[in-house]
């Protein structure tokens, strides 16, 4: 199965490469519609997340890792900002709010969280590494 | 793909009708058309979504920000969202906000 790597620089948005590559996977691996959102989803937050708050858009590293493997389909963020794990940053509330003039910080995290079958976060060798990723239903059998 | 916005203003209530994606690079624009509409009085504010594809915490940031503008008095319509809009919105509660309608729904 294949992967994907794509370096980028932090000082730029990087949501075009992000739906970019959960396009091409989705394509590959028959993902359906509204988990390729998902996913896309996920990872825009993580990825717009790191450019934002852990690099101010200063020109760092970032590296969007991605591939199919044959239960899912996953995409990694790599960076060099200090070590960030947003499960302990989603919002404070992980319930709804009904206050729409208030969305605290932290929602995107939890919009990633929520969105995916899978998160996993470690940092290693000087790197965030968070790992999202959808699973592939097997096939409906066909019906006779 | 970029966020493109119309706006008109009629008997009180501005429309926008948003096309393409509402994600971290549109907000400039959103916010600044949002600033526009919400200098003048209105009585409610309708945003057309039968075009708009992707929704990021970004663009949910900007109805928060169209809220705080208006004030609870003002209500904000959203209409023929697609499903997974509408689930981004659900996700964070903010449909309890605003009056959310579905593709196809009346």
């Amino acid at each position: 199965m294949s992967t994907v790597r794509i370096r980028l620089r932090g000082d730029r948005s990087p949501s075009p490469c992000v739906a970019a590559l959960v396009d091409r996977l989705a394509g590959e691996s028959g993902l359906g519609e509204r988990q390729a959102y998902r996913l896309r989803l996920a990872a825009d937050e993580l990825a717009t997340n790191v450019a934002e708050h852990g690099y101010r858009w200063v020109p760092l590293p970032l590296e969007l890792i991605g591939g199919v493997s044959a239960d899912r389909v996953w995409l990694r963020i790599e960076d060099t900002a200090p070590p960030f794990d947003p499960r302990l940053h989603v919002a404070r509330s992980t319930e709804p709010t009904d206050q729409p003039d208030r969305l605290p910080g932290g929602y995107g995290l939890l919009l990633a969280l929520r969105s995916v079958d899978v998160y996993e976060y470690e940092y290693r060798d000087g790197r965030n590494r968070s790992t999202v990723a959808m699973s592939l239903s097997p096939e409906p059998a066909e019906q006779s | 793909m970029s966020l493109a916005i119309t706006t008109a203003v009629r008997d009180g209530v501005a429309t926008l009708t948003l096309a393409g994606e509402a994600d971290a690079a549109a907000v400039p624009l959103f916010q600044r058309r949002l600033t526009e509409l919400t200098t003048s009085a209105i009585s409610g504010l309708v945003l057309d979504c039968a075009g708009l594809t992707y929704m990021s915490s970004a663009g949910l940031r900007c109805l928060v920000y169209a809220h705080q503008r208006l004030g609870r008095g003002v209500s904000i319509e959203l209409n023929e969202v697609s499903p997974q809009v509408a689930e981004t919105i659900r996700l964070t509660g903010l449909d309890r906000g605003v009056i959310l309608r579905s593709k196809g729904e009346r």
